[in-house]
C-alpha cells in the first residue's frame, strides 16, 4: 500500500508539475500585478470581406479561414452600418469590426507577453467553449484538481508511515487546518 | 540537502493540505459548473426603511446605504458602480465571496431593496481561491485568508519544485516517473505552443 501510494503521488506530481508551476506563478503575477508587466502587444490589420453580410459567425468563419485568426467567437454587438465582435482564446483577442456596406473589416490583435498568457491560462474553464484548445485546457484543468485532491490525501498517508514526523506534522495540520477551517466557516456564515 | 527538502516538502503539504483541497474543489467547479452549464443561485430579497441624506447626489446615497447596511467580507461600491435602473432607482451591486447582492434605494417609499444571490459551496470555494492580497478588503476574515493563499501559493511552487528535485536525487531512472514527466510537461508545452 505504502510502495503503490507514494509511486502515485510521485506520478501525479511529475505529470502536473508544470501545470502547478503555471498556477502558482501565475497566481503571483494576480496576487502582485505591480511586479508584472502583462499589457498585450496590440497590432490593428485590415483586411476586406465580402459586403452586405448579416451574419458575425460568416464573418468569424472567413477571418478563421483566410487570415489566420484563431479562437471562439464572443458575443456580437449588430448595428445597421457594422458587426462588432471578439474572437478569444487564452492570451489573444481579437477585436474585430466589420462594416457592411463596404466589407471592410478592422480588427486589433492584442498579444499577451508570457506572464499574460499564464494568466489567460488560469483562467480558462469549462468544456463548452466552440473552440477545442480551451476545451482542452478545461479538461486538463479537471485532471490537475483530481489530481492535487489526490496528492493531498496521499501526502498524508505517506507522513502518517513516518512515525518520527507524527508530532510535528501533527501539530502544524492542526495550525493550518484550525487555521483554515475557521476563516472559511466564519467567511460562509457572514451573510 | 535532500533530507531537510523532503522534510520541508513534506511541512508545506501538511500546512497547505486544506486550501489544496479548495484549489481542486474550484478547479472541478470552474469546469463542471461554469458558463451555461452554470448552476442557478438561491435568491432572495429582503425590504428595509431607509431614507437617504437630503440633497445627496446618487453615490452619496449608494454610499450612504452601504454605510447603512454594513455588509461583511466587501468593499463600498465604486462610483462606476452606482446607476439607475430601468424604473430610475438608483441601485449598484456588490460581491462577497458568498455572491453577489444588489441593492435599490426605493426612494419615494423611504426603502432599500437588497437582492441577494448566494452561490453555492463549490463556488463560493471558487471565490476563496482567487482572494489573494490583491484584494481591496479589510474585513478581517478575508485579510487572513489573503495571507493564507500568499503562502499557498509560494508553497505550490516550492512544493512543484522540490518534487521534481527530490525525485532526481533519489529515484532519477524510475521509469513510470520518466514518462509521467514527460508526458505532463510534454502535453503542456504543446498545448502552449499552440495556444501560443
Amino acid at each position: 500500500m505504502y510502495r503503490y501510494l507514494r509511486n502515485t503521488h510521485l506520478y501525479l506530481g511529475l505529470f502536473c508539475c508544470l501545470f502547478l508551476l503555471m498556477y502558482g506563478v501565475s497566481s503571483v503575477q494576480m496576487a502582485h500585478n505591480s511586479w508584472f508587466s502583462a499589457r498585450p502587444r496590440v497590432n490593428e490589420v485590415h483586411v476586406s470581406l465580402a459586403p452586405q453580410v448579416a451574419d458575425a459567425r460568416v464573418v468569424a468563419r472567413e477571418l478563421i479561414d483566410r487570415h489566420g485568426l484563431r479562437g471562439e467567437l464572443g458575443p456580437v454587438r449588430a448595428t445597421p452600418a457594422q458587426l462588432s465582435f471578439n474572437i478569444t482564446r487564452p492570451g489573444a483577442v481579437y477585436q474585430v469590426e466589420y462594416f457592411r456596406a463596404s466589407g471592410d473589416t478592422r480588427f486589433r490583435d492584442n498579444h499577451a507577453g508570457f506572464i499574460g498568457m499564464l494568466n489567460r491560462i488560469h483562467h480558462v474553464n469549462g468544456l463548452w467553449h466552440d473552440y477545442w484548445l480551451i476545451n482542452t485546457w478545461g479538461a486538463f484543468v479537471a485532471l490537475v484538481s483530481v489530481a492535487l485532491i489526490a496528492m493531498g490525501i496521499t501526502g498524508i498517508y505517506l507522513w502518517f508511515k513516518i512515525h518520527q514526523e507524527r508530532v510535528i506534522g501533527i501539530i502544524l495540520l492542526t495550525v493550518s487546518l484550525g487555521y483554515s477551517l475557521t476563516i472559511m466557516v466564519l467567511a460562509r456564515t457572514a451573510g | 540537502m535532500s533530507h531537510w527538502l523532503k522534510k520541508l516538502h513534506m511541512y508545506a503539504g501538511l500546512l497547505n493540505l486544506s486550501i489544496l483541497v479548495v484549489f481542486g474543489i474550484a478547479g472541478l467547479t470552474a469546469t463542471f459548473d461554469s458558463g451555461p452549464r452554470r448552476s442557478p443561485l438561491q435568491s432572495s430579497t429582503r425590504t428595509l426603511d431607509f431614507q437617504p441624506p437630503p440633497n445627496a447626489s446618487d453615490f452619496e446615497a449608494a454610499t450612504a446605504a452601504f454605510a447603512f447596511l454594513k455588509p461583511a467580507l466587501t468593499t463600498a461600491p465604486p462610483k462606476n458602480a452606482v446607476h439607475r435602473d430601468a424604473a430610475n432607482n438608483v441601485t449598484f451591486d456588490f460581491y462577497t465571496v458568498n455572491g453577489p447582492q444588489t441593492v435599490t434605494l426605493l426612494e419615494k417609499e423611504n426603502h432599500l431593496r437588497v437582492e441577494t444571490r448566494r452561490n453555492n459551496l463549490g463556488h463560493f470555494l471558487d471565490n476563496l481561491h482567487g482572494t489573494t492580497m490583491n484584494a481591496r478588503i479589510t474585513d478581517p476574515r478575508i485579510r487572513l485568508w489573503t495571507w493564507y493563499t500568499e503562502f499557498s501559493i509560494w508553497s505550490l511552487i516550492f512544493m512543484s519544485l522540490t518534487g521534481v528535485y527530490l525525485w532526481l536525487a533519489s529515484r532519477p531512472k524510475h521509469r513510470w516517473a520518466q514518462f509521467s514527466f514527460a508526458a505532463g510537461s510534454g502535453v503542456f508545452l504543446l498545448l502552449y505552443a499552440l495556444t501560443r
